[in-house]
């Protein structure tokens, strides 16, 4: 193939690329245009809804839902849930991955544990809610953010086990034994070579189990009451007139902005490559 | 400083044995080499002296102390691995610096023993460097400079140059003994090539199976293998060794080979007539044509490799191969044929059951 045919290629599946991206981007687009309309446009605008063209702008939608608690109070839950659950996961999860990858355990065996950590994952929602709902009655964290926090870090911990338990397997283990041989406690040498050197991992991993909380409606439309969330907040922009788009519209972008935020961030973590160099290669 | 003994270990992976009673004693200071075939047990023995393998029984003591039961880290002991095993994610002085923070030694004392190690080993101006900017040969020789920072009891070499090519590979050899004359530390050595071990070694140790089948000065081995395997396996290229029998003939003893070729054997030799031995002499140490005694044998040359000044003759006695070092000459060239007498004072005679040198 010469060079000619290559870079043609490469524009053909640039554009491909392109029209499935926007596809899938329309919807979020349509969000955003709408939570620029007032009410009527909502309905009324055609086209692909660009501002100033198709319609005029306004910050109307914005400042209304802006004043309100409950923006506030969905805000406020949703990240200190998911960040906190995130972090217990990763605290939690990263020493059990970690002696899934480097243990060898009797029984029940590492194959079974691992499952079983899977398992948590396959398992429906629904199945388990009830119990949580009862028991968190009983222990009288019901409605409140630490029982949520416990019921979201319990779902989400499966990925960052097996995202990190398989780099825990693929790092070359003679660098935990040299950092032990060069007095290293294991856990000095799981905390100071293990761990920084699956950064991408754990990233990938945080990002993921960080929006599977955030996003929870299930959960949080069982076990909470007046503590809600943005998933919630936004189905309650449904109210006995009908459908608020342009409010909803709002809700769903002030959702959209954070993990979109972290996104970018994280995306300077998930690097390849971070282990080239440590053994003969 | 110290010794290091170790004292009837066994080693099992599950039901498999992979050490046999294994007995050594290094001398505070001694350099030795663990050498032998892959899978013969010479890593397992290492990585049991650094603590990262169990010792299912026996004992492995550093001065008067027993350290079976030590975490690696207060063995005092210092590793270099086959791989290098460099931490990725910190800059050379860091890594060599590791072990150092480890044991929380103040800064400025950290500095200056990361700097004193960099100068030795030429590595001052990569400081700041990660390993991955780094050629095979500059990790091997921050690998070294983690190693040696520390001023261990013991330093631990676990092949450490099978990763790097031909010539790189007898430079480093040589910076490995120059730093061992420098600071004097126990050293044991970890090689399957038995040339580093003889060039390297103050004391060889060779292992078959899990087995120590000979401990000695590289010259002890050279010129006394106490079996075939270490005859064979010590020495480049191997000992010949042909099977037969010892028959006399006008008073004196000869080695008959299998083809009926007979050598001549020295008067003093332990043996009796009809006893069935091995043969061995070394190929360097024989005598062609002219130079040949006058019980030489008549070989024919198969294939010849001149290697410089000298150049390595194969030939057959019998239907066994044998292989000579010898001058290069015009009238060694193949379908020639030529005299051959093994040198009297260099011929091992083993016992063709056991393989022990009788």
């Amino acid at each position: 193939m010469n060079r000619n045919q290559g870079s043609l290629l490469t524009s053909i599946y640039t554009i491909i690329a392109l029209g499935i991206t926007m596809i899938f981007f329309f919807p979020l687009w349509w969000s955003f245009s709408n939570s620029l309309r007032i009410p009527k446009e909502t309905f009324t605008v055609t086209g692909v809804g660009i501002p100033f063209i198709n319609f005029t702008p306004t910050l109307g939608n914005w400042t209304h839902q802006l004043s309100f608690p409950e923006a506030h109070i969905a805000l406020y839950n949703s990240s200190f849930i998911a960040v906190v659950s995130t972090a217990l996961a990763i605290i939690v999860g990263l020493p059990a991955a970690y002696a899934l990858a480097r243990f060898r355990f009797r029984f029940p065996p590492n194959k079974d544990i691992t499952i079983w950590f899977i398992s948590q994952r396959v398992l429906p929602p629904a199945a388990a809610v009830v119990p949580f709902f009862v028991l968190w009655n009983m222990l009288g964290i019901y409605d409140t953010k630490f029982g949520m926090i416990i019921v979201q870090t319990t779902f989400i911990m499966p990925f960052v086990v097996v995202i990190v338990r398989q780099t825990f397997l693929d790092l070359p283990i003679e660098l935990e034994e040299a950092a032990m041989v060069d007095g290293a406690t294991h856990i000095g040498a799981f905390l100071k070579v293990a761990v920084p050197l699956s950064v991408p991992a754990i990233a990938a991993a945080s990002l993921i189990m960080f929006t599977f909380a955030w996003n929870d409606y299930f959960f949080v439309s069982v076990l909470m009451m007046k503590n809600f969330t943005l998933p919630i907040y936004i189905a309650g922009g449904v109210d006995s007139r009908g459908v608020q788009f342009w409010f909803i519209a709002v809700r769903t972008m002030i959702a959209v902005i954070l993990p979109l935020i972290l996104c970018l961030l994280a995306q300077r973590y998930i690097v390849r490559g971070l282990t080239l160099g440590a053994v003969k290669g | 400083m110290a010794d290091l003994t170790i004292n009837n270990v066994n080693k099992f992976y599950d039901k498999t044995q992979v050490l046999f009673d294994v007995n050594l004693s290094i001398k505070d200071g001694e350099f030795i080499v663990l050498v032998g075939p892959s899978g013969c047990g010479k890593s397992t023995l290492l990585r049991m002296i650094a603590g990262l393998e169990d010792i299912n029984s026996g004992e492995i003591s550093l001065g008067n102390k027993v350290i079976n039961q030590l975490a690696p880290r207060d063995r005092d002991v210092s590793m270099v691995f086959q791989n290098y095993a460099l931490y990725p994610h910190l800059s050379v002085a860091k890594n060599i610096g590791f072990s150092l923070r480890m044991r929380k030694v103040e800064k400025s004392i950290i500095d200056k023993k990361v700097a004193d190690a960099a100068e030795m080993l030429g590595l001052t101006h990569l400081l700041s460097r990660l390993p991955r900017n780094l050629s095979g040969g500059e990790r091997q020789r921050v690998a070294m400079g983690r190693a040696i920072v520390r001023d261990p009891e013991v330093f631990l070499f676990d092949e450490p140059l099978s990763n790097l090519d031909a010539k790189l590979r007898v430079m480093m050899r040589n910076q490995i003994k120059e730093i061992h004359y420098e600071v004097k530390t126990t050293t044991v050595y970890v090689t399957h090539d038995q040339i580093e071990a003889m060039t390297m070694a103050d004391k060889i140790v060779v292992l078959n199976g899990g087995i120590v089948e000979q401990v000695g000065s590289p010259d002890e081995l050279y010129d006394n293998p106490s079996n075939t395997f270490v005859a064979s396996f010590i020495g480049s290229p191997s000992m010949n060794q042909i099977h037969g029998k010892i028959v006399s003939e006008k008073g004196k003893k000869y080695f008959q080979s299998k083809d009926n070729s007979l050598f001549l054997l020295p008067e003093n030799a332990n043996i009796s007539e009809g006893q069935e031995i091995i043969y061995g002499f070394r190929p360097e140490h024989v005598d062609i044509n002219q130079a040949a005694s006058d019980d030489a044998i008549n070989l024919t040359v198969k294939v010849d490799q001149p290697t410089g000044s000298q150049s390595l003759v194969f030939a057959n006695v019998g239907d066994q191969e044998i292989c000579l070092d010898v001058p290069k000459s015009h009238l060694l060239k193949p379908g020639n044929e030529f005299k051959m007498s093994p040198q009297l004072d260099n011929i091992h005679i083993f016992d063709s059951e056991t393989g022990k040198r009788i």
